[in-house]
């Protein structure tokens, strides 16, 4: 059986027992990460989906995410970097499918293949009547928006994709980087942001921080939407991103070819998840394990992740 | 006569409340007048401003009516009782019952502790609430009955824009449309209206060119009373499932997420008849089916809650009701029934102009003002307690919160469900 049938046999059986967000008793891993979560808030919302979208530290370990038949990593690449330098083997009666971020495909340790899929957001129909009046730029302006290009280089490019619409709405509340080194979080990376974006749209715009208030005026159906993050540094599978898909926005971010082959699952009138196979033969996952089997560290966070310069170097070179 | 209408100026999040509440302002307008009307403030954040409070008295205010939802009047009652005045009180409390009642019955019986001796008068949004809330107040003789009125000026028979809508829909002015608005929810049966809809039409019970419109958004809230409730994205799962049962007839659904309130009546007028199969157990009344009648649509709905008030005597083939039964998990209907229901509706023939008129004499603004006037000028009766149900749900309430009807060993429903809800399936 071909791996996408045997996830297809699994999400088309999950029944309630096997869904992560429908038990009482889901944890984080640390507490610090759960401070992280709700910093990002309502980025990392939860969902429904029976591949069990969720982040790696919302389970405790390997162990627990064999209690589950299948998990749709959220993470960005430092969660999954991080999770295949503890795991850069699966035990031996590992039985779970993992599916992962298109995006990320090539970090998957050629290992790990008969259990891992990858997965990307798409519209279910691609728009044929794209409207160019309303665009919503939505993300939080933290350190992972930064790794690949300045505030005033990121600014810049929003306003060349903006090109064309007619208005111009911002959402990105403000929120401190939790995952930053503490020398980082002094850099204010959010208030660089803002700043730069006024200096590149003017000061007649309005940004909007609070989510709540947004949503409940937001009642546009023809519109398009573009996350500011799109480094997916740390968070892969935004829910905002999910909200937008859902009310009939359009997404201008990256967008995967659509594939025959795929196995897609709507998650919404106007989204659907779309699951494929991996490609290992492209794994550059060896190139980050050595330097970090070398430097002798025995254990390994998803915030020391982040906060290495050498894995951000490796991002940006590959990624 | 100098009355105080009680609300909170702020809108609430439940938009059918925040129009509900509107709707009984115009009709308390036109009973009174504006220049006897007094607008207070009870914030959603509980307060009333002292200042109020002295014109209720300095004016010589003889009813006090509380329009809203939210918060319940536990707080302004203490307020406006501060002093302690010994005196009988010569003001009528008159207080509309929303569908949320049972879910702050603590709140409840403080309000009828406070109320004791004072002469009291609810107002239900329809007859089976009456029943219910005479679960817990004794005196069935203040609790009175009047729909929550309809603005006419929004909702009538109105069919301008009947073809241009339905050409933008992708809907032949042939075909026969059931519509729904509302909350997709859980309890509201959104996946069992589907099932039952492309089921009949794949099985030849109705023609093919019927199509069903939907149109509302998700919510999470699944059966609060057996702390089942949903994450984002969880029923539409459900409702999908469904939808991929019936290959090549998914498009005889049509979803239309959440529209603006101004446009809703071009659809009502698009469509040919309302449907819903809810059986949320918050169904006081039904304020989207009371629209859509107006806009001169005949609705199948369940024999539920709110709903039975909307089977007009003089014409009851207008809005055909599927009996419904408490059951441990949930209410049921038995979708065979359903299905013969929805075939009959289908098959009505009748006359849009004579269906709004209709309903308009009953649910519109002049309608309800002439049903309050009837209320507020019968008889007082000084209040003299709650029910033995009552005090038993509030000691359980206060333990469990929203949870008191339910089994403590499973998620079932427990005796004091059917206890309380017998009335709404009957």
């Amino acid at each position: 059986m071909s791996m996408l049938n045997k996830i297809k046999q699994i999400i088309d059986s999950n029944g309630n027992g096997d869904i992560l967000y429908k038990k009482w008793d889901v944890q984080f891993r640390d507490d610090y990460f759960g401070q992280v979560y709700w910093s990002y808030f309502p980025i990392t919302e939860k969902y429904y989906f029976e591949g069990n979208p969720a982040f790696s530290y919302e389970y405790k370990n390997l162990f627990d995410i064999g209690r589950y038949p299948i998990t749709t990593f959220r993470d960005g690449f430092a969660g999954l970097l991080e999770f295949f330098l503890v795991h850069p083997l699966p035990s031996k009666d590992f039985r779970s499918k993992i599916l992962i971020h298109k995006k990320f495909e090539t970090i998957v340790p050629k290992q790990w293949k008969e259990f891992v899929a990858c997965y990307s957001l798409r519209p279910r129909k691609s728009k044929v009547n794209s409207s160019k009046e309303t665009l919503v730029i939505h993300g939080l302006g933290l350190e992972e928006c930064f790794w690949q290009k300045t505030p005033i280089e990121l600014a810049r490019e929003l306003k060349e994709k903006s090109k064309g619409f007619n208005n111009v709405q911002f959402l990105i509340p403000q929120r401190e980087s939790l995952m930053s080194s503490k020398e980082n979080q002094e850099k204010k990376f959010n208030v660089a942001l803002l700043k730069a974006i006024y200096e590149i749209f003017g000061f007649d715009i309005k940004i909007e921080m609070n989510t709540e208030e947004f949503f409940k005026k937001f009642k546009l159906k023809k519109f398009a939407f573009l996350n500011l993050d799109s480094s997916k540094a740390f968070i892969a599978d935004n829910y905002i991103d999910h909200y937008f898909f859902s009310i009939g926005g359009e997404c201008l971010n990256e967008q995967y070819a659509e594939a025959d082959n795929n196995l897609d699952y709507n998650l919404s009138h106007h989204h659907k998840i779309s699951i494929e196979e991996i490609d290992t033969t492209k794994s550059v996952f060896s190139q980050f394990y050595m330097p970090h089997k070398l430097s002798g560290r025995k254990e390994i966070s998803v915030y020391d992740v982040y906060q290495s310069k050498h894995f951000q170097k490796s991002f940006i070179e590959h990624f | 006569m100098k009355v105080a209408l009680i609300y909170s100026f702020e809108e609430s999040d439940w938009f059918s409340c925040t129009v509900i509440n509107k709707n009984l302002r115009k009709a308390y307008s036109e009973l009174f007048g504006d220049e006897n009307l007094i607008l207070i403030d009870y914030t959603r954040r509980r307060q009333v401003s002292p200042s109020d409070l002295r014109r209720i008295e300095e004016e010589n205010v003889e009813k006090i009516i509380f329009i809203d939802h939210k918060p319940t009047p536990v707080n302004f009652l203490k307020a406006l009782f501060k002093n302690g005045d010994e005196k009988p009180d010569p003001k009528e409390y008159i207080i509309h019952v929303f569908g949320d009642y049972p879910l702050y019955l603590t709140e409840w019986r403080t309000v009828n502790e406070l109320l004791l001796g004072k002469k009291v008068k609810y107002v239900c949004a329809s007859w089976k609430q009456k029943k219910y809330l005479e679960k817990y107040i004794s005196q069935t003789e203040m609790v009175y009955v009047s729909p929550f009125p309809v603005d006419s000026k929004q909702f009538n028979y109105n069919p301008e824009k009947r073809e241009v809508l339905r050409q933008e829909l992708g809907i032949d002015l042939q075909d026969k449309v059931m519509i729904y608005t509302g909350r997709l929810s859980y309890q509201k049966r959104i996946s069992e209206l589907i099932d039952l809809f492309l089921s009949s039409i794949r099985d030849g019970k109705i023609e093919n060119n019927n199509k069903l419109l939907i149109i509302g958004k998700y919510d999470l809230l699944g059966l609060q009373y057996l702390s089942y409730t949903q994450i984002y994205g969880e029923y539409f799962r459900n409702v999908d499932k469904v939808l991929a049962k019936y290959p090549g007839l998914e498009d005889h659904v049509i979803f239309e997420g959440e529209i603006e309130n101004t446009k809703l009546n071009d659809y009502y007028n698009l469509a040919d008849y309302y449907v819903s199969l809810s059986t949320y157990h918050d169904e006081d009344y039904g304020m989207s089916v009371a629209e859509s009648f107006c806009s001169g649509l005949p609705a199948l709905l369940t024999n539920w809650a709110g709903y039975f008030s909307f089977q007009l005597e003089e014409k009851k083939e207008f809005c055909p009701l599927i009996p419904v039964s408490l059951g441990q998990y949930k209410p049921t209907i038995d979708m065979k029934v359903a299905e013969s229901k929805m075939i009959e509706i289908l098959n009505l023939k009748y006359n849009r102009e004579e269906v709004s008129s209709l309903y308009q004499n009953n649910f519109s603004v002049p309608a309800c003002a002439k049903i309050l006037e009837n209320i507020i000028y019968s008889e007082s009766h000084l209040y003299e307690g709650p029910t033995e149900l009552m005090i038993q749900l509030t000691n359980e309430q206060f333990l469990k919160g929203n949870e008191i009807f339910r089994l403590e060993t499973n998620r079932e429903f427990n005796s004091f469900y059917f206890k309380a809800y017998d009335v709404y399936a009957e």
